[in-house]
């Protein structure tokens, strides 16, 4: 309870808009001047250090396309608002960010709009 | 005797004016002389310095050439940033790290916590002398030796002693075990803190090298661990993943 209290209250303490976080692996992988926002439908959130991992799937062509997203680590998740029951399998969002340039279906998050519109950011290095 | 009752009543007012001042520094709340809190890097960095850094000696280009940073315009996938297998990361590198700090007043010396790593900077403030003989006598440190004094409202650190594995910053500037990171930190106003940091490192550097970082107060933060995973040791999902986005 007091965990819950205390991540309740760094979440409201913080901006919306994700502070900057550890650089720590960096983001050489992906392509900056590429951004896709893909619609998306939860099939896990892997809440771990060093980073969290948002698995997806998106059918916008038509085809269904596993993809997953990388985010900050958890401290800086929690500062902008997130928390480990934040994504659940089954939900429907908006995920935006830089896709890898290896065309793995992987990217680097810049932010998820949720289903009730609230935004929740990322920090890239 | 007349020129004793001016100078007693110029006493007075400056005496009055002094009172003012330190009742509003109250009124706002901070000091110039308490760093406490907990501050975050304004702005992220891959340097400590907006400066270009002065020539290398030959020792410092050949370091330079092997290191391979992982952020920055020279950033590659392959990176060899120590702080990559958690190695500490020294001083400044540690300053540029866009992870908060808490600094902490008590007798003697400031503590300097860093959420990296949950990582302890003890800067002396007793008056002692700065050993300068730390790297000549074996005694490296990874984060060094750190003294402070006041000069003024500005707390001047003197940090020697160093190993030579650390980089200065996140683009891969090497220092020697002579460097001497010498940081005038101030608090302008009450959410503001400005630390000048001026490298002395003759073995890699021809000139001193100065830089600049500024740092915000978050007054509803407090400092969580951060804790530095190896690439080794990190979670397997990641290990996966990292495999499929990054080859």
């Amino acid at each position: 309870m007091e965990i819950k209290a205390l991540i309740l209250a760094a979440a409201a303490a913080s901006c919306f808009a994700a502070k900057p976080g550890l650089a720590h692996h960096g983001a050489v992988a992906y392509d900056r001047e590429s951004t896709l926002s893909l619609e998306a439908t939860i099939t896990a959130f892997d809440w771990e250090n060093p980073h969290a991992l948002i698995r997806f799937e998106t059918d916008g062509d038509g085809t269904a396309h596993e993809w997953v997203a990388e985010t900050a680590g958890l401290v800086i998740l929690v500062r902008a608002g997130w928390n480990n029951q934040t994504l659940q399998p089954g939900d429907r969002c908006t995920v935006v960010g830089h896709p890898a340039k290896n065309g793995s279906h992987t990217m680097i998050l810049q932010r998820v709009v949720l289903a009730d519109g609230r935004e929740l950011g990322n920090y890239i290095p | 005797m007349r020129l004793s009752i001016q100078v007693l009543i110029g006493t007075l007012i400056m005496g009055m004016l002094a009172a003012s001042g330190a009742r509003a520094q109250t009124d706002q709340g901070w000091s110039p002389r308490d760093l406490s809190g907990v501050w975050l890097l304004d702005g992220g960095t891959a340097t400590f310095s907006a400066e270009p850094p002065p020539p290398m000696t030959d020792w410092a280009a050949e370091r330079f050439a092997a290191n391979r940073p992982s952020v920055g315009p020279n950033a590659v996938l392959d990176a060899n940033d120590p702080t990559l297998v958690c190695l500490p990361p020294g001083i400044p590198y540690v300053l540029t790290i866009p992870t908060p700090f808490e600094l902490i007043h008590v007798d003697g010396q400031l503590l300097q916590v860093f959420e990296y790593d949950h990582s302890l900077r003890r800067i002396y403030t007793d008056g002692r002398a700065r050993p300068d003989d730390l790297h000549l006598t074996g005694m490296h440190q990874w984060m060094g030796y750190s003294i402070g004094r006041w000069d003024g409202d500005t707390l001047v650190i003197e940090t020697s002693g160093f190993n030579d594995q650390t980089w200065l910053d996140r683009s891969g500037r090497p220092h020697s075990e002579e460097l001497l990171v010498t940081e005038r930190l101030r608090r302008v106003d009450g959410e503001t803190l400005v630390d000048d940091v001026t490298i002395h490192d003759p073995k890699a550097y021809t000139e001193s090298w100065h830089g600049r970082l500024v740092f915000k107060l978050e007054k509803d933060w407090e400092i969580f661990e951060h804790i530095c995973v190896g690439e080794d040791n990190g979670s397997a999902e990641y290990s996966e993943y990292k495999e499929r986005a990054w080859e």
